[in-house]
């Protein structure tokens, strides 16, 4: 893109949001097309932070719904684990993986910095997603992830890069989200049905295309759930995104359904299983069953889910992930209001141990 | 900068520290200490920077540095030293490390530099976090109609967004070396 130093300057203040979508397969999915939603994914490079699912269900995930993966995708995996789910395609070869230490920020920070100058020049916007601040914030303390966060929204800023930092907001309570939106020029909310977007400006009078001076909300809603909504989204987030880019009003470039995409079926694609196929399958175990929602929903899930999931009392999925938890099949930890289950693998492992780093 | 930063030189060596002063006074303010406890005794919350001398025959640099950290004081150290320390740094609480003699004004007034910048991006970085919970504290208990007419809250709202383009200002000016600093965690 050929932009102006002063239209530079005005990008770099509004060009980190705050996604506030649950941690289920419809929060991962607004994810994802939120990213898709700011440029065409052919003319897009996608640096990726994550923390808990590895980058082949990403890359799953993103061949369900968007579709062709982007120009440029680079992962920067915060987690030491290697985890491969089986029956996953290995990852294209040019999409790079590092995998660094989530306790230390720097370890994120130098690697995704160095990336964003390499993209720099190649014509593409570079769009920068963290999934999740949720989990995120299980690795290091509020304060730290606060400094943390400032400093990534503002690289990704310098660089005219848009940042999507996706947060479950039920997690945490309304003080946390507060605190932290005031590192973002935008907040998206998705319901947890994904039916509902809005998007609140954090800082009303910034943006260059705004004509009001307080917050201002946009509801965004539609009863077609394939696509319509995504495509609103990105209508109205495109002040937001974009100079007024021509490509914001082409919606079909950047919404590909799958079935446009070469070589991932749907069928092969064991993350893109829907979740309620799976109760009719008579050759599960109830703890199969808790492991494939797990693996549906990323590696990890409110416990609150499992039982909306399973119609099963909270007291029997309690007994059940407990056992689990004694088989070392997962893991769960006390996050803001409730309990987080990880996949065994997938879990913040060194989260709270003082005594780990050797490696100085 | 709208304010001088203040830096505080501690060494018992006369001559060393009267040199340091010499070539530091015309950027910052400058106050100068002959000996540990003498350093003791300048130190408070306006000093930015400080000059530490490892020897020092009443109080150590490091027992000085501890005095800092108890004090809860934010300023950034420097251990000034002859013999190069084989220890990490920062896993010893000091910022920087400046061979003696420094012989050179430019080292000199590159270590401070680099220090100030850390401290100022601390101390917005602070203030930030601070009025943020504050902001968020008032969200949290008034309706969205009632705070645009909270004056308290609207006032609140501005110096946010001011503070927060300050910062961003500051934060370009961190290399990576500044952001390990920043992240460096005494108990990781």
């Amino acid at each position: 893109m050929n932009i102006n130093t002063s239209d530079r300057r005005q990008l770099e203040q509004s060009s980190n949001v705050l996604l506030l979508a649950p941690l289920t397969p419809t929060g991962n999915r607004a994810c994802l097309e939120l990213l898709a939603a700011v440029e065409p994914p052919a003319r897009t490079n996608v640096a990726a932070v994550t923390y808990t699912p590895p980058p082949e269900t990403w890359v799953a995930n993103w061949r369900e719904h968007v579709g062709m993966l982007p120009a440029e995708l680079a992962f920067i995996h915060a987690n030491t684990v290697e985890t491969r789910p089986d029956g996953e395609d290995s990852l294209p070869e040019r999409v790079s993986v590092g995998r660094v230490d989530p306790n230390q920020p720097m370890d994120i920070i130098a690697p995704l910095s160095e990336q964003l100058t390499r993209w720099q020049d190649n014509g593409n916007q570079t769009v920068v997603s963290v999934q999740t601040l949720t989990v995120l914030l299980e690795y290091v303390d509020f304060d730290t992830a606060f400094r943390y966060l400032h400093i990534l929204t503002h690289r990704v800023g310098a660089v005219d890069a848009i940042g999507v930092y996706h947060m479950d907001p039920d997690v945490h309570d309304e003080k946390t989200i507060n605190t932290l939106e005031t590192l973002f020029d935008a907040v998206v909310e998705v319901s947890p049905d994904g039916e509902e977007w809005s998007v609140t400006e954090t800082y009303g009078d910034r943006t260059a295309t705004s004509d009001h001076t307080q917050n201002h909300d946009t509801d965004v809603e539609i009863d077609d759930t394939d696509g319509g909504v995504f495509d609103a989204i990105r209508d109205s987030l495109s002040s937001l995104f974009s100079g007024g880019d021509a490509a914001a009003s082409n919606g079909e470039n950047s919404t590909q359904r799958p079935t446009t995409d070469g070589p991932a079926s749907p069928s092969d694609s064991p993350a893109g299983n829907a979740v309620d196929d799976v109760p009719n399958d008579a050759m599960l175990t109830d703890e199969d069953r808790i492991r494939e929602l797990l693996t549906s929903y990323g590696g990890r899930m409110k416990q609150t889910d499992v039982t909306e999931e399973t119609d099963w009392s909270k007291s029997t999925v309690s007994r059940k992930l407990s056992k689990m938890e004694d088989k070392g099949l997962i893991t769960r930890v006390q996050v803001g209001r409730g309990n987080l289950v990880f996949l065994s693998g997938y879990e913040p492992e060194t989260a709270k141990s003082p005594f780990e780093t050797e490696s100085s | 900068m709208p304010q001088q930063a203040t830096v505080l030189i501690a060494d018992d060596e006369r001559p060393i520290t009267d040199a340091y002063a010499q070539w530091l006074e015309e950027e910052y303010a400058v106050r100068t200490a002959y000996s540990g406890s003498e350093a003791l005794d300048k130190l408070d919350a306006e000093v930015d920077v400080v000059l530490l001398d490892r020897r020092m025959p009443d109080i150590s640099g490091e027992d000085v540095l501890d005095e800092i950290h108890d004090r809860g004081l934010t300023c950034r150290v420097a251990l000034v030293s002859a013999v190069e320390p084989d220890f990490d740094i920062l896993e010893l609480g000091f910022d920087a490390y400046l061979e003696k003699p420094v012989s050179n004004a430019e080292e000199l007034l590159e270590t401070v530099e680099t220090l100030v910048r850390r401290t100022t991006y601390d101390a917005q970085m602070r203030r930030f976090l601070s009025l943020a919970n504050k902001k968020a504290a008032i969200e949290a208990k008034k309706a969205p109609e009632e705070l645009e007419a909270n004056d308290e809250y609207v006032e609140l709202t501005e110096e946010i967004a001011e503070l927060r383009t300050r910062l961003s200002e500051t934060a370009t000016e961190l290399d990576d070396d500044d952001l390990r600093a920043e992240f460096y965690d005494p108990e990781g």
